[in-house]
């Protein structure tokens, strides 16, 4: 399984998931609708060789380096309501986007999205289903479980904190003597520089703008 | 096991055994439905019966529906006065006390309660106005496609699928298609199997279903299939021609991972686990989970 090459026509790019899902998932069929594809069918909670459940899905895949891939289950088995975290349109919500894409092209194919966080979405639905506590804390909704998931990416916590360090995570460079993230008081050269330096290199500016938006408006896609 | 004592018992897990709680269920919220468009349209007197999967004799566990007919009399004005005033007035009935999802011609009711928002209730209304007094044959509104209107016959349908000779080949040819996400219209799909296998009907299950596959991977667009309620009429080869593709191509590569990897590889193995062992393997699978993805929410 390779990651993307860049500018596919979506029939050929089709082809190449229907391809790289018959390994694993051969029940889903891809499909192309103007520039947008679709992966549908039932989506099988696998484990150790057994399905423990099945899903009716859709999915509308996405390659983007800004956008994630949308999930919907249509089956009508789990309710539109936030304790499911679905949206009201039918949006299954598995992560705070930001997680997903900072993922390297390597590890953000359709088996990853598949056996990662829609198999760990499905779970966590079935358990709930079956009157069970759930196996692992959700976020909390909105802004609040943003600002947790930026946290836990950038290794600091508070609200102004995030932001700020995500502003400069948005520049093209840190300037030493700017006032450090973490609210020392003191200049980013004789705080954290060396931090924010390490995280320049593994968070793309691109990300770090599009967490700093969805700060501002979670509902952005 | 042989091929078609597996397919038999994948038919056997399928089954939905009367005293389910999905069928209570699904009882329940039918009485529902009824006495509120009783309620509600009360001058116009409508028929109201029930079909759907249950009563064709092809219902799956994986996906069941129960089609609830709402007929008026060939004379009545007051439900509305075009069919689709009739299935505008319906959906605007129903919605008073559920979420109504505009199908082309049915109306699906999904919860509306703030705790279980938008679940499905398998039920489908379909609106209609009877065409005569006999109160067999009715018309039906179309929101899609270039006609507005179709006219059917709901015993006929019903009957000419339960007395089809293939129940079990249409069974497990749903399955497929739920399982595959093919988007074809069950009941078109249904005529399309019936058709495809009427001089199959002594065939083992196993050359049926793959008399059906081949057909649909090697011919090149959909074969004219009759509406029994319509002879001459109703055109099912549009519903068909638009999903014929990803139909054709599914097929195909069914019947090769048949060929490579047999039948196990197309429908699975058939589990019978009691729920509380199910929940125990749930539990230990998502105990095996190492970065487990926390779902969040993005807006109300
Ligand atoms: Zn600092």
């Amino acid at each position: 399984m390779k990651a993307r090459a860049p500018k596919i026509a979506p029939e050929a790019r089709a082809k190449e998931l229907q391809n790289d899902l018959g390994l694993k998932y051969p029940d889903f069929t891809v499909c192309c609708t103007g520039a947008k594809i679709y992966i549908r069918g039932a989506f099988p909670v696998l484990h150790e060789g057994t399905v423990l459940d099945r899903y009716q899905i859709e999915i509308e895949w996405s390659d983007s380096d800004t956008e994630v891939p949308l999930l919907r289950e249509t089956g009508g088995r789990i309710p539109w309501i936030a304790d499911r975290h679905m949206s009201r349109g039918g949006m299954a919500c598995l992560f705070v986007p930001e997680e997903w894409l900072l993922r390297s092209r390597e590890e953000k194919t359709v088996i990853h999205y598949l056996d990662g966080p829609v198999r760990n979405y499905f779970l966590w639905q079935s358990l709930y289903d079956r009157g069970e506590s759930p196996p692992w804390k959700d976020r909390a909704h909105f802004a609040p479980g943003l600002l947790e998931a930026y946290g836990e990416m950038v290794g600091m916590e508070g609200e102004s904190t995030v932001r700020c360090c995500l502003e400069y995570l948005s520049k093209e460079q840190i300037k030493g003597h700017w006032p450090c993230p973490c609210g020392s008081g003191k200049r980013t050269r004789d705080c954290h520089l060396t931090h924010m330096r390490e995280l320049q290199s593994k968070i793309p500016r691109y990300i770090a703008l599009s967490a700093l938006a969805r700060l501002t408006n979670p509902t952005i896609k | 096991m042989n091929t078609n004592e597996y397919l038999q018992s994948v038919l056997k897990s399928q089954d939905l055994p009367d005293d389910s709680d999905e069928l209570k269920e699904l009882q329940s919220h039918r009485k529902d439905v009824e006495a509120l468009l009783r309620k509600h349209f009360a001058a116009s007197s409508p028929t109201i019966r029930y079909g759907g999967s249950r009563a064709k004799g092809t219902l799956i566990r994986e996906y069941y529906d129960l089609d609830a007919i709402c007929y008026f009399p060939h004379d009545d004005t007051a439900a509305g006065e075009t069919l689709e005033d009739i299935y505008n007035n319906v959906e605007k009935a129903l919605s008073t006390t559920y979420y109504v999802d505009r199908k082309t011609s049915a109306l699906r009711l999904k919860s509306r309660d703030p705790q279980s928002f938008a679940k499905d209730f398998h039920i489908d209304v379909v609106p209609g106005r009877f065409t005569d007094d006999k109160k067999a044959d009715a018309f039906i509104y179309q929101n899609a496609g270039d006609k507005k209107r179709l006219k059917t016959n709901f015993d006929v349908h019903i009957e000419h699928v339960n007395e089809s000779g293939v129940l079990d080949a249409i069974r497990l040819l749903k399955l497929w298609k739920v399982r595959r996400g093919l988007r074809v219209k069950q009941f078109a799909f249904e005529l399309l199997i019936i058709h495809l296998l009427a001089k199959k009907k002594n065939s083992p299950l196993s050359d049926q279903l793959q008399h059906v596959w081949t057909e649909l991977r090697d011919r090149s667009e959909a074969p004219a299939v009759a509406d029994p309620a319509n002879p001459t009429g109703n055109d099912l080869t549009s519903l068909l021609k638009a999903e014929w593709a990803s139909l054709s191509t599914t097929a195909g590569s069914t019947l090769a991972t048949i060929q490579s990897s047999g039948w196990e590889s197309v429908f699975g193995k058939v589990e019978e686990k009691t729920s509380a062992q199910k929940v125990a393997v749930l539990r230990s699978a998502a105990a095996a989970v190492t970065v487990p993805t926390r779902p969040w929410l993005p807006e109300v």
